[in-house]
This record gives structure tokens, sequence and C-alpha cells, in this order.
């Protein structure tokens, strides 16, 4: 049961190159679109610095996750577990991430359908779009890891030149907005820097692909890569917003990224936002697809279930789940919830796991060395 | 998966597909003026320009009026009577009469902001009558398309720096901010032709004043750059009695007109003194001389000199005057409350108080820098 | 069957025996085939039997060659000395009926001399063939015209010819269990890939079927994925495209009686290569080929586009163009995803009609389709003219691609699309594309992946895929199909700039 150390076959090894993508593009979804109006309710024209803070963070979250990886050979966080608090305790955590990443696939799901229903089509029906969705999630994660990580390689480039229509915004910015500067508490800088953590949420993958990656050396650079770019992604739309809405304007809106592309007009695109909210799909999909195979994952490794019937299960659950509901205030609670669990799941605990596993490995070498005596 | 498959597509059938709008069924709101009522304040009168594309008819704009409490109320009432579905998605002028402007847009334009199918590169105007009446005559005495040709009239203006830009947009972010009130097209009908002849002024939502385009040009010098603005100047002529070229031309006038095109501004305002609430404006402009009404001799530097000395002296005077305006109606269409809230947080009541003891220092530097090809 | 088996037992026993035995046996081996000629003749004291089937062997050679110098002068032959004697070359000594039966149906003509252990056989088969002609379906404008034709002889001639080198491998295969074909499995021993030559002679000879049809039907026995739209072995009449993959690495076959050539592995975007643009600059060449990446875009995109701005989305639409839009939308009768259709099926059924019919009344067709019935239609107020272009422009860049087959994909893939965007309007394309995108990441090519240098990135390959470079840039081989050797040509010491005027 849960062996620590996994091997995985060479072929279905992935390059640590795709670490950066994989990173930026499970952390990049749904988040982003609101993200500059959490923020900004913080820490005011100071939220940039919060940005700043929690990239630093998790950053460090991030380094604190390595860690813990490298201590053992080839692993990931189930073997740790296991390791650390034998197989019961270690199932009933692995069964914790399982619920978590579902409602966080949920989350994303219901807040892709607001966004289309309230941009494109106002009286289209949840269930259709959230089995469109689905289709695609099982069609995708029913071939496996690589070409999960293959779509959120191609769609990484199929959707990064949407940040080029943000220069219409830049034209648009105002310096005044972000003076006077540094007005916001340290307190508050840390409030807003907390009020990043959805955007940041997804990183725990790193704990389930570790085992994946081919050439472990370099996987460190990527990750930290991706996580860089996330950051950078997440600093540019808020400097962006800070400077194009005005201060009593931000905290209204509630994807204000997507609002920024309202200005884009073109002499043959007459709204540019609408191809947003359609391009925003392939922003989101490699996000739900990568959170929808680490369940099956997990599922088959804690119980040894078929990852093929974990799947049909997840994809049920989640047409269900994101076909109810309607309610704009619930979808937005619930994302508060997932948000909010998200940060003790994804942040605090790694860095409580860690001295705890360093704790375990001198106990162990002490145990040897004892015995040696 | 089959079975998944077909439950999906099942569904997809069931739930049926997304609701259509087919153009040629619709009629796409392309204007809309909106009034208060007579008898009830509360009421709005809105009256919608929009496209329709009926093969049988031989225009394809049509008018229609109706009355409501709100906007989206408003749009209901007046698809009753049209035989189209009106959507708002295209819309691209909104026109207020003065007497609602008078009240206050804000709650008006709230709508239009929330909706996500209206592009917030829609223009604002104000009318200076009420504007269904200004749409009505247009549409019924003149043969141009009424909705394109008002958005036209805006545009092109505002593309060659005559007008401010004045979206929606642009609107809201003023209103929003502190210390900074937004400027509208006043639009008035001539000759059964829409025309801008001023702007109007808002002290945030309400309309406060008016100006006239030559005062708007101002707003901008001291708010924005220009890439290549325009401005016509009238300068006493004593000044240039003796540089004069009499010889060449008889005329006896009081003033010595000229125009100033390709105009280049650049402008940094700082707040010198919050005690004295003292601003100061560096302004730089680049101009090209097009035309004078007398023969100077241009190619002689002092001459040249003498008549930047001249303009900067006359411009100085025209802000002075416009400022004045401003403190009086206590409105800051240039944003000198968002360089002080920058410096010193405030609130927009607070700036509204202030606003009439705020004083500027101008520094104009004006540059002539072509004349046209001939001396 | 017992009679079969008893006369097998005697079959060691066939040889030597009398010519009038050995006539029966053969009649009763050849089913009494009326083409099925004995011929005996007396030379000195020896009877001997040349039989063959008169219509498959060439008569010329059999005079000139066989029986002139068989019957010159009055020999003592033995069969030993008739195959050194004779000006033909790879004789056969046979000594089993099946097998001689066999060879006679490939055109040999058997030689017996009376009481002989053996008997000879020398295939001088008459194929009839056509002559290597232009090709039609791949034609090029730069570069060597010729195609494939039906005869394997002639096409492995064109190969070798071009590919003049030791190092290119022909294995030989049979398939089919009830009509045996010839099948040639090409490459070059030093470049290919072993791995995928090993699964291309694998596959080739697991495939068990009684006949196949074609080079073209055979890929689809042994392509990876049968369910999906796309081809996955490219295939091609030019020669010179064949070689030039030979000479890429890729493993190619040829098939006896069919004048196509298939290649692999191969990713998506090599259906979008020709050899053309090797031929051009690299500049042109470059934009031609981003061209008819476009082109690929455009032909799927631009009607399913139409189609979801139309009944969804107008605000998309610009100003300017909605109300001529509009204006010719209003008197048609049908949904536009309706009018997409019915136009879309009409230039489909053009397409087709032009490719059966005979070409002089197939360019009519064409005409008298494209405009008369277009115009009409139009008129009749059936289709909006902007449609009309949209469709003819979707439709003329699905032509662009250099490989019939993808083209062919292209159009098909085009209805799906359309309906799509009828139901969720750019959702729905925009699933559509994510569908399509995550179904090209999971099929392969030969075991390699079909998106190959896009994903698994290759980005070194990209000026061989998407672009190309003046030819210094291209002195490695493509990195995606792992060649046994990289290297082109040497690198080129970096050029010194030269001042100006120097």
């Amino acid at each position: 049961m849960n062996p620590t150390n996994l091997t995985i076959k060479p072929t279905m090894r992935i390059k640590a190159f795709y670490l950066f993508f994989i990173m930026t593009s499970i952390q990049t979804g749904s988040g982003i679109m609101g993200v500059p109006r959490y923020i900004y309710m913080q820490s005011k024209q100071d939220a940039w610095i919060s940005v700043l803070i929690a990239g630093v963070l998790v950053h460090i979250v991030l380094a604190a996750m390595f860690a813990i990886l490298n201590h053992y050979e080839n692993t990931d966080i189930l073997g740790v577990q296991t390791d650390l608090f034998g197989k019961w305790i270690g199932k009933l955590l692995g069964t914790i991430y399982i619920i978590y990443f579902f409602f966080v696939l949920l989350s994303v799901t219901m807040d892709y359908i607001q966004v289309v229903q309230t941009f494109i089509f106002p009286r289209l029906s949840a269930w259709v779009l959230a089995s469109v969705l689905v289709l695609l999630i099982v069609y995708a994660v029913m071939s496996g890891l690589r070409v999960a990580v293959g779509i959120t390689f191609i769609f990484f480039f199929l959707s990064l030149w949407l940040l080029v229509f943000l220069y219409k915004s830049v034209t648009y910015m105002e310096i005044t907005h972000f003076q006077p500067f540094l007005s916001a508490s340290p307190l508050e800088l840390l409030q807003g820097a907390r009020h990043t953590s959805y955007s940041y949420l997804g990183m725990e993958i790193l704990f389930f692909i570790y085992p994946f990656i081919s050439n472990k050396e370099k996987a460190k650079l990527a990750t930290h890569l991706g996580l860089g770019m996330t950051t950078f992604l997440i600093l540019l739309v808020t400097v962006i917003s800070i400077g194009y809405f005005s201060p009593g304007e931000l905290p209204e809106q509630i994807w204000p990224v997507l609002v920024l592309f309202k200005i884009v007009e073109y002499s043959v695109v007459g709204r540019f936002d609408v191809l947003v909210v359609t391009e925003w799909m392939m922003v989101i999909l490699p996000n739900m697809i990568l959170l929808a195979w680490m369940i099956s994952h997990i599922t088959k490794r804690l119980y040894h279930v078929q990852q093929r019937k974990v799947l049909m299960v997840v994809a049920i659950l989640l047409l269900i789940g994101a076909g109810i509901t309607k309610h704009e205030y619930f979808i937005l609670q619930f994302i508060n919830g997932v948000a909010a669990s998200g940060f003790w799941i994804a942040f605090v605990y790694p860095i409580i796991l860690l001295p705890m596993v360093w704790l375990k490995g001198k106990w162990k070498k002490s145990k040897k060395a004892g015995a040696k005596t | 998966m089959k079975r998944l498959i077909l439950v999906s597509i099942f569904l997809l059938l069931s739930a049926g597909c997304a609701p259509a709008y087919p153009i040629e069924r619709l009629g796409i709101i392309n204007t809309i003026g909106v009034d208060s009522d007579n008898e009830d304040s509360q009421a709005l009168n809105t009256t919608y320009v929009y496209f329709q594309f009926d093969p049988n008819a031989k225009n394809i704009n049509e008018i229609i009026s109706s009355k409501a409490k709100t906007l989206k109320g408003a749009r209901e009432k007046a698809n009753v009577k049209s035989n189209f579905q009106l959507v708002p998605g295209k819309l691209r002028v909104l026109m207020m009469g003065r007497p609602l402007a008078e009240k206050g847009v804000a709650s008006i334009l709230d709508t239009l902001v929330r909706d996500a199918k209206i592009t917030d590169t829609m223009f604002l105007a104000v009318a200076d009558q009420a504007a269904g009446d200004v749409l009505h005559e247009v549409f019924q005495r003149s043969t141009t398309n009424v909705g394109n040709h008002l958005y036209q009239l805006i545009d092109t203006n505002v593309d060659q720096e005559i007008l401010i830009r004045t979206t929606l947009r642009d609107f809201m972010h003023k209103y929003y901010d502190i210390g900074s009130d937004p400027v509208l097209p006043l639009i008035s009908v001539v000759e059964h032709m829409p025309s801008i002849e001023r702007m109007a002024l808002f002290r945030d939502e309400t309309y406060a004043g008016d100006i006239s385009i030559e005062e708007g040009f101002f707003i901008k010098l001291l708010s924005g750059r220009y890439q290549s603005g325009r401005i016509e100047l009238s300068l006493p002529i004593e000044e240039f009695e003796n540089i004069r070229q009499k010889d060449t031309d008889q005329r006896e006038e009081e003033s010595l007109f000229l125009s100033l095109s390709e105009l280049r501004s650049h402008n940094s305002i700082k707040l010198v003194s919050k005690e004295e609430l003292r601003f100061q404006s560096d302004i730089k402009v680049q101009a090209r001389l097009l035309e004078i009404s007398e023969q100077l001799e241009l190619d002689k530097e002092e001459v040249v000199k003498k008549l930047e000395k001249a303009i900067e002296k006359d411009i100085n005077r025209q802000i002075n005057q416009l400022l004045d305006k401003f403190r009086e109606l206590k409105v800051d269409p240039i944003g000198f409350g968002s360089i002080y809230n920058a410096k010193h947080p405030t609130t927009q009541e607070e700036w509204r108080n202030l606003l009439p003891e705020m004083k500027l220092d101008l520094n104009l530097n004006v540059n002539i820098i072509r004349q046209g090809i001939i001396d | 069957m017992k009679k079969r088996g008893s006369r097998r037992g005697k079959s060691k026993e066939l040889l030597p025996s009398s010519i009038e035995n050995l006539k029966t046996n053969l009649q009763e081996a050849m089913h009494n085939n009326p083409d099925f000629q004995m011929q005996e003749f007396e030379t000195g004291s020896q009877r001997m039997l040349v039989f063959y089937i008169s219509i498959i062997v060439k008569k010329q050679q059999l005079n000139n060659h066989i029986l002139t110098p068989l019957l010159e002068g009055d020999k003592q032959w033995t069969s030993e000395k008739l195959s050194n004697a004779l000006p033909l070359g790879n004789s056969v000594a046979q000594t089993k009926m099946e097998e001689i039966v066999d060879a006679l149906i490939m055109g040999s003509v058997g030689i017996y001399i009376e009481n002989e252990t053996e008997l000879l056989t020398y295939p001088i088969p008459d194929q009839q063939k056509r002559q290597v002609d232009k090709s039609d379906k791949e034609s090029t404008v730069l570069g060597p015209q010729d195609s494939f034709t039906e005869s394997l002889t002639t096409n492995i001639n064109l190969v070798r010819w071009r590919v003049n080198t030791g190092d290119l491998v022909t294995e030989k295969m049979i398939i089919g269990e009830r009509v045996p074909t010839e099948i040639r499995l090409m490459y070059l021993k030093s470049l290919a890939n072993k791995e995928d030559v090993q699964t291309m002679r694998q596959r080739l000879q697991d495939l068990v079927v009684d006949r196949i049809e074609d080079a073209t039907p055979l890929t689809y026995y042994i392509e990876d994925s049968s369910t999906s739209i796309f081809p996955q072995f490219y295939q091609t009449e030019l020669p010179s495209r064949f070689s030039y993959s030979l000479t890429k690495g890729r493993v190619g076959v040829l098939v006896d009686k069919s004048p196509t050539g298939i290649m692999a592995p191969t990713s998506l975007f090599s259906f979008f290569e020709s050899t053309e643009d090797v031929y051009m600059r690299w500049n042109v060449g470059s934009f031609i080929r981003i061209l008819r990446f476009f082109a690929l875009i455009i032909s799927a995109l631009l009607t399913p586009a139409y189609v979801a701005a139309i009944t969804f989305h107008y605000e998309v639409i610009p100003t300017p163009l909605l109300t001529t839009l509009g204006s010719s939308r209003a008197a048609v009768p049908f949904p536009p995803v309706f009018e997409a259709l019915l136009l879309e099926l009409l230039i489909e059924l053009l397409r087709e009609a032009g490719a059966r019919l005979p070409t002089k009344v197939g360019q009519t067709i064409g005409i008298v389709g494209g405009i008369v019935v277009g115009q009409a239609a139009v008129a009749a107020g059936l289709t909006s003219n902007i449609l009309i272009i949209v469709v003819a422009i979707s439709a003329l860049a699905s032509f662009t691609a250099p490989s019939y087959l993808i083209g062919s994909t292209i159009r098909v893939i085009r209805f799906p699309l359309i309906l799509m965007s009828g139901i969720l309007g750019l959702i729905g394309i925009m699933a559509s594309i994510c569908f399509l995108i995550i179904h090209l990441l999971k099929i392969t090519s030969l075991g390699r992946p079909y998106l190959l240098p896009m994903y698994p990135f290759v980005g070194k390959d990209f000026s061989k895929t998407f672009y190309r470079l003046p030819y210094y840039f291209n002195f490695k081989r493509s990195y995606s199909y792992k060649p046994q050797d990289m290297i082109r040509f040497p690198k080129k010491k970096s050029r010194k700039m030269k001042d100006i005027d120097e």
C-alpha cells in the first residue's frame, strides 16, 4: 500500500520544462479575472505591493514543497504523508486533497459559466455549458497526463496573445491612481496578499506531478519561473486595473480583467470582450483538466480504483454541481470558501509539513546511528 | 464514456441551444435619447434610433419613443411598439436632454455600465433641448442616417482633437475619480442637422454650465496632450504695428488673426503648495502657423519671437478666464483635484469647497516651427 | 483435398518425367486455361517442352531470346547448359508443381528438357503500364513534374534514380492472403530511425488481410488510429516528395499496382509542406507556407464564424458591415445555420461533380454551378451574397493544402463546426477547437506524436516546419524524428562581416 517511492514508466514521464506551463496554467484560470478587485479592497492603491509580497511568500512555500519532496527519492505527497503519519491518516489527508481539488474544479467551472452567462448568453442554461466543459475534460483526461500537459502547453500559447490587447487599457492608465504611495498599513498589505491566494491555488500539483518528472534537476528552475510568470501576470493585471479604473469603480467590478478588454475595438471586430470571454475557455480548460487528472490520479493511488471510473464519477458530480447552481452570490461565496480553505491547504500545510519531514529524517538517522553503535 | 456522451448530448438538446439573435430579426439600437418627463419627474422619456433590416423598408433607420421609470423598462415598452426585437449591443451614442442632465445622470449611466452587452466606447452627449426632440427633428427633416451621423459627428471631432473624448468609460472614470469632473459635447440642432456648438460641464453627475468649443481647447491643453490640435487666436494689432508689412497689405483691422495647426503640446501640472493651493503648470506648445491675417516678416527671428510672446500672453489670458469660470461653477474638468488627492487624500466634497481658492501658475512656452511653404 | 495431398506426396517424383506426362500434369494444374500454351520441340534426339501463358509474356522476347537460341543448330541441351546459354538472366530451376504454376502466373516461360531432373522458368512478364506522367493531384510549379505510376518497378526505378546511394534499403514483403501484392519498405539505412523502421516493418508483417486494394487502403490498415478523421501517414504520388522524405530519415512504403507512396512518421504540419517550398527562396517559401496555415484556419473557421456572428453575436460585427450584412440577410427565409450548410453542401456537390465528370465537362459544371447557381441563389433570396463570398473563400482555402487528403479532412470538419456554431455560437466554435486540439494531441503517427514539433516542443525544428530559413541555418536534420545522423552538412564558419566598400 502506498509505497513511499514511485516508479514511473519512462513513456509516462514528462520533461521539467513543461512544469513552467503547468504551474502558470493551473494558477491562472478563473482567479485572475477578478483578483485585482479583491486585493484592491484590502490595500487600495498599494495593491501591487501586496501582489509582490504574495509572490515572495508563494516562492517560499514552493521552496518548502521542494524541500519536502527532495527529502525522499521519488515520491508524491501521498507517499510522504503515509511515511509520516501512517497509512490511515495518510489516506485521510489524501482524501481531503481529493475533496478540495474537486471543489476547486467546481468553483472554476461555475465561475466560467457565470462569466459566459453574463457576457455572452444571459439566458443560456448552465447545464449546456457544464456538459460541454465536462465532455472536453473527460475526453482529455482519458488519455492521461501526457495529453493533459500537451493541452496545457499549447493552450498557454494560444491564449497568451490576449495580453497584447491589454495595451489599449495601458494607454488609459493614470499615474495619479497609484498615489499617494505606500499609504496602506502593513496589515492591509498582508491582507491584500492573502486575497491573492485563490489565484495562486493549484501549485499543490507539484506534490503529485513531481514523480513524473524525468529530469528533476531542472524542475526547480522551471517551477519557480512558472510561479514567477503567474506573479507577473497577476501583477500586470493588478497594475493595469488600478491605473485604469477609478478608485470608486474597481471595487464594483466583479471581473475587472475582462472589463479591461471592453474598450478594445477594431474595424474588423466590433467587440473584443466577447472574444476574450470565448478565448478564456482556453485559459481555464488546462486548469480544469489538470485538476480532474489529479483527482483521478490521487483516488487511484489511494484506493486502487480505475482512473476511468473515478473520472466518470467526477464528471457526473461536476455536471450536477455546475448545472444546479444559479445564484451569483452563492457562487461568489463558494469561491471565497474554496479560496479560504485553499489558503490553508496549499500554503500553510507545506510549511507545517516541512519541519515534520526534517524531524522524521533526523529521527531515522539517529535511530540508524544508534543501531550501528 | 459512450453513455456519458449520450447523456451530455441529450442534455444539450433538451436544454435547447443558446437563445438566438439572428440579426435580421433585431432592431439594433444605435442611439438613445433620454429625457426627464415634464409631468412625472420620476419617469424617463426615451427615444431609440435603431437599425432594422426590412427588405421593403426604404430607410434602414427607425425611431421609436417610450416612457418608463427605468431605461430597461423603457426598452421593454418600446419593444411592444416595434416588430423587431430591440437590442442594445451596438449602442453608440447616448444623448441626454439638458433638463435631465441638470437633475443628474448617474443612475442612468449606472444601468449602462452594469450591462455587459453595452460597450464602454459609446459616446455620451447632452442635447441643449430635449434629446428626443433633437433625434426626432433630425430623423424627420434630414435624409441622413441619424444614428450613424451623430456617432460620426462626435467621433471625427474627437479624432481631430477638437473635442475631448467623452465615452461612457471616460465619463464614469471622471465621475468616480476624486477631484475630476466630466465634460460632454452639447448638441444643438442647426438647420435640421445636429451640430456641436458648445461643451457641457458637469459637477459630478449634474450639468453645471457650458463653455464654447474654443474654451474647450484649453481643458485638453491643461489636462492632456495634443498630437495635432488647432486653435484660432486674435491678437491686438498694435503690438505688431512696426513690423507689419504695410506696403503689401493695406487693410486696416483692429486685430491680428492667426490660426495655429498641427499643434503638439506637452503639459505637466504639479502641486506647488498645499497651503496656498497653488498649482504650477508647464506647458510646451509646438505649432505650425498656417494662416495669418497680416503680412509679417516671419523669416526674422525677433518677429517670430514677438509673435510667440503675444500668443502666449493671449492663451494665458484665456486660460485664466476659463479657470475663473470653473471656480465660479465649482467644477474641475481639468482634474486639479486628482493631483491634489494623489498627494493629500481628500474627498470629493472637501475638494469641491477648496476649489474656488485654487491658484495656477502657468508657464507657457509657445514655439512656432513652420509657416507654410512661403515666407 | 485428399487427391491434391496425394499428388503433392508424389510431387518429388514429378520430374524426371516424359513430356506427355508433364503436359497432362500442367494442363490439370492450370485448370485448362485457354491461354496456356505448350509447344513441343525436337532438337537432335531431345524432346523439349516450352510452355507459358500467352497473354502475360512478352512474345518478342520469347522468340528472340528463348526460342531462337534454343532451336538454332542441333545442340544437345541439358538444363545446366541451357541456363548458361540463354541470354536471359534469373532463370529459376523448379521441381515443384505449385511453384511452377506461381511462376507461370507471374509471367514466366517454362522450359523442360525431357528426362531432366529440373525444369527452368524464365520470367519475361508483359505488364501493361502507363507512361510516367505529370502529376494531376499534387501539381507543382517548380521542380520535378513526374509522378508514380501503377508499376512497382517503375516506381522503384524513379526513387532509386533520385536517391542513388547504396544506403537505400528496399525490403520486399508480400501482403495479401488471397491475392498477394508485393510491397517495398524503403529507408536509408544509416539515417532512418531504427525504431520507426522496426515499427513499420512489424505492422506490415503482422497485417493479415485477404487483399489490399491500393496503397491508400493499406494505410488505413496500419495507421495508429483508424477512428480519427486526420490522415496519419503522408501519401504522395510525387517521387520527388517521396525521396525528399527518405533523405530526411522517414520510412517509405511502395505498393505494387498503386501510384501512391506512403511515408511515415508524419506530423499534421507536414501536410501543409510542399516540396515546392524547398525549391523556392527561403523567404518566399516561408511566406507561402505560412499562407497555407492561414488558409487552414480560414477554411475551417470562416463559415462557422459567420454563422455564430449572425445568429448570436451581432455586437461583434462592426457597424458598417452590420448594415450590409443585415440587409442581405433580411430576405433570406432560413436560419443562418441552415443557409450556411446549404451553401457548403452546394460547394461540395460542385467539387464532387467536377471530380467525377470528364475534365472538359467538369469545367463547364464548375462555371455553371459556381456562377449561375450562386447568382440565382442570391437573386432568389435563398442565401445572402456575403455568405457566398465567405463559403467561396473557405472552399478555396481548403484547396491550398498540398495534400488532397488533409484538404478533404478540413472540408469535412467544417460541417460539425458550423453545426456547433449554430447551437452555441462562438462558445461552440471554441469548444470544437479545443476538442480538435485535444484530439490532435492524442493521435500519433507511427508512435510519434502528431503535433511534433509543437508538442512535445522541439523549438529547433520550427524553422523546418512552420517557416524556412536560409540554407546555412539548416545544417542539421529535424530533431523531432530522431534520425541516426543529425548533421546534414558541416556548419559554415561564421562568415566575417565585411565593412562597407571593403
